[in-house]
């Protein structure tokens, strides 16, 4: 599982692409313990589109496999993981649209989920990117959780605690670990997991009376998502293969500008916190179109000054 | 004297039949009951006492009646109490019983306590219900009984389904509904109306994801949804699990959604078939059997007050109900077996507060979970940028490369070992250093040269590529003639 150091590479000794494997056998470990304990529980579909996904993730890890592989292996876990009942069943008012037909609400929950899930994988290009952004994910998951869910509440410790253990190798140079595909498609099935919950209509979320679901759900993954649509716009421009690995995501331009990976991270991290906050803020004041279009403005201020 | 004689032929008649599937204890009890109700008391008003004295054990039920008034079922018939004047009249059934109710098969070894009742109240005197008719189910689900008009009458065609043990049995725009319920060896969440033209129940289909189960919940209806909670799910053999959760069933778009978490003080407490709730002016009073406690639920403003149960309603077994503001109960002597009837105004209950609380977690908890979070990232953030800059620190020196996690330098011999000596000390006098250029048959003007040459060009590229000096050249300082080379303090240097 050593990551061979190449051209595109950042690192200059030996890493393992370890994390992700690692991650998992924490995250079962701790599901076994709160599940004995009854306090956890996840829906067992759920539960199985995560293993298939660290297999997939292992898989990819020690045999690279084709991208054409691996899309058709994200779409049967994400098929499995609809299984669970949690999709996207409702646009929650945008476009005017509230209860989606259920063949629509599967084709769009299944949809998002590869984004999702491929997002997260796109960014873990430079140290601790995917996971700082992902303990954002989960910490503000958390509270949301802690409001409504008893069972699922303790699955955010538990992969955050995963995380930061990691994140400690992450950063160092003589034990380095990477993220690997296990780990960065593990997150992002677990984050498209609660994106489900948090946008299927039965769900209590907290900030309804604060903000649109599916706006705060955007917002809260901002970052991957600008970057992969910008990333596959720029490609298809350029008449390449959308899925070719390069260096044109946004945190290489960080990296070009001379900023090491730790202080990119964290630039982007505050980042996107800052697009949350000033989203959450907005639309207490501000209708939902007026709060987007100041988003917008908000965000292209932001490409200037940080990433152009 | 041919009245006594066919009063005395039907009670004989009705405890051979008792016999068969009551106890010994109770059918004495029963027995008891009936011979004192062989009194006609049609014409005699009975006070609060006598009608405790005669309801001996357990089989009898309060239910509600128009106006001020109340009924107590018996088996033989009924009181019509007063909730004002506190004064009964009993009336004898103008039909015998169903047969079913003495054939009850539930854990209970009598029949009308097992009953779940509901009155069915509507403002419209046109509608199907009015505030005189009570529906008794029978446990399970399935039969359906009337009690209007001084009788008891079986209302449905259906059978005695026993899918529906201790569901939701409660009434929305004059329709009957019974919602989950225990029933061949697993929790249902299932909603079933009663059809009164065909005398069935019907399966509605819902939408939205359901609880698991419902068993024994907390319900009451508001606007166009049913709200639930505190109630047990059980799956297929399994130990039944408290669900902590509020949910909502909308009965218009029959869809479910799920409310939030309910605060463990109140869920924590242990449900059993025995708890009671009223709904009064919009909120749920709640008796918990396992404890003196009375809880007052709140959902609109999400407030949850504990009171005092001092008016025993914990002693009643699930045998009370609230009449204009006052909670009709009877409490139970365990020492002979007999009931009170005693009333409780409720407008002095907030003298009895113990504690009010939020009832279900909301967003000052979801505001303090992200202040912990962001403070548990703030220091993730810290000890990864002390662990990082440890880390910035840190160079490896090979035979021919200088490098560290992100970027490497290649060095000449002469510089592989220069550098070579700052692994194993971080200041080297100057001619320890001019000793490894020296050479046979050269100056030490020469060596000088090299060292200098070796050192600029090391710093030059080591600056280019990690954007600091390497090696400081500084005076020594007990004798400020010397010269020393010092690593940079920013730098460690390893070597692999």
């Amino acid at each position: 599982m050593f990551d061979p150091i190449t051209d595109r590479s950042s690192h200059r000794l030996n890493a393992t692409r370890s994390g992700g494997l690692a991650m998992f056998f924490t995250f079962c470990v701790c599901y076994g313990v709160g599940k004995a304990t009854g306090l956890i529980d996840i829906n067992l579909y759920a539960l199985l589109c995560f293993c298939l996904i660290a297999l997939i993730g292992v898989g990819d890890d020690l045999f690279n496999l084709k991208y054409r592989e691996k899309f058709f292996l994200q779409v049967f876990a994400g098929i499995v993981l609809l299984q669970s009942g949690y999709m996207i069943d409702s646009f929650h008012g945008i476009f005017g649209i509230e209860a989606l037909p259920y063949a629509v609400s599967v084709a769009i929950s299944l949809f998002v989920f590869i984004v999702v899930v491929n997002s997260l994988n796109l960014i873990d290009g430079i140290d601790g990117l995917a996971s700082l952004l992902s303990l954002k994910f989960f910490f503000v998951m958390g509270a949301i959780l802690s409001v409504s869910s008893k069972e699922m509440e303790l699955v955010v410790p538990a992969v955050a605690g995963a995380l930061v253990g990691f994140l400690a190798y992450n950063f160092n140079p003589n034990k380095k670990v990477f993220l690997g595909d296990t780990g960065s498609l593990l997150l992002g099935s677990v984050m498209a997991f609660f994106i489900f919950y948090t946008l299927k209509s039965s769900s209590f979320i907290v900030t309804d009376g604060y903000m649109s679901r599916p706006l705060f759900v955007i917002l809260l993954l901002i970052y991957p998502l600008a970057d992969t649509l910008r990333a596959f716009v720029i490609r298809v421009y350029k008449k390449q293969s959308p899925f070719v690995a390069d260096r044109i995501h946004l945190h290489h331009r960080l990296l070009n500008k001379g900023i090491s990976h730790w202080r990119a991270s964290v630039t982007i991290l505050i980042s996107s916190i800052s697009v949350l906050l000033v989203g959450f803020l907005l639309s207490q004041v501000f209708p939902l179109e007026v709060t987007v279009m100041i988003l917008f403005v908000y965000l292209s201020i932001l490409y200037y000054t940080v990433f152009k | 004297m041919i009245r006594l004689l066919f009063v005395l032929f039907c009670f004989l008649a009705f405890s051979q039949e008792e016999k068969r599937i009551v106890s010994e204890k109770v059918q004495e009890g029963l027995k008891k009951v009936v011979l004192a109700e062989l009194i006609p008391l049609n014409q005699k008003a009975l006070s609060n006492e006598e009608v405790s004295r005669r309801l001996i054990g357990d089989d009898f039920l309060i239910v509600n009646g128009p106006g001020n008034y109340f009924n107590i079922l018996t088996k033989s018939g009924y009181f019509l109490g007063n909730s004002k004047t506190k004064v009964f009249n009993f009336f004898r059934y103008k039909n015998p019983l169903p047969s079913e109710f003495l054939s009850l098969q539930t854990s209970a070894t009598t029949s009308l306590q097992a009953l779940v009742p509901l009155t069915v109240s509507s403002e419209s005197q046109r509608s199907q219900f009015n505030q005189r008719r009570v529906y008794l189910l029978y446990p399970g689900g399935g039969l359906l009984y009337e009690f209007f008009n001084g009788s008891i009458n079986r209302v449905d065609s259906s059978f005695a389904q026993r899918n529906q043990y201790a569901g939701a049995f409660f009434s929305y725009k004059n329709q009957l509904y019974l919602l989950g319920g225990y029933g061949f060896w697993k929790t249902k969440s299932i909603l079933t109306k009663f059809n009164f033209n065909s005398g069935d129940w019907e399966y509605i289909q819902t939408k939205g994801v359901a609880p698991d189960g419902i068993s024994n919940p907390i319900f009451t209806m508001k606007e166009n949804s049913l709200y639930l909670f505190d109630f047990f799910e059980r799956p297929q053999n399994q130990s039944p699990i408290k669900n902590p959760n509020l949910y909502s069933l909308n009965m218009e778009t029959l869809t479910w959604k799920k409310g939030g978490l309910i605060n463990p003080s109140f869920i924590g407490e242990k449900n059993t078939s025995g708890d009671r709730f009223f709904n009064i002016n919009g909120n749920v009073l709640v008796n918990k059997m396992e404890s003196p406690r009375v809880f007052e639920i709140d959902l609109d403003n999400n407030k949850i007050k504990k009171y005092a149960d001092n008016f025993l309603l914990y002693k009643s077994g699930g045998k009370s109900i609230v009449k204009n503001g006052i909670i009709i109960s009877s409490v139970r002597n365990t020492s002979n077996n007999t009931n009170s009837i005693t009333y409780y105004d409720l407008s002095d209950i907030d003298k009895s507060v113990i504690s009010e609380e939020y009832f279900i977690r909301g967003s000052i908890s979801f505001v303090n979970y992200l202040i912990g979070g962001g403070i548990a990232l703030i220091i993730i953030l810290i000890f990864l940028w002390l662990s990082n800059d440890r880390v910035s620190k840190s160079y490896f020196v090979s035979s021919n490369s200088l490098f560290n996690s992100l970027n490497q330098i290649n060095l000449d011999p002469d510089e592989a070992k220069v550098i070579l000596l700052f692994t194993k000390k971080e200041i080297i006098p100057n001619k320890e250093i001019l000793v490894l250029f020296e050479e046979k048959g050269k100056t030490k003007d020469f060596a000088t040269k090299r060292k200098n040459k070796t050192i600029e060009s090391l710093n030059k590229r080591f600056k280019r590529v990690f954007g600091k000096n390497i090696i400081v050249k500084e005076k020594d300082e007990l004798d400020s003639r010397l010269t020393n080379y010092a690593l940079n303090n920013k730098i460690n240097l390893f070597e692999k």
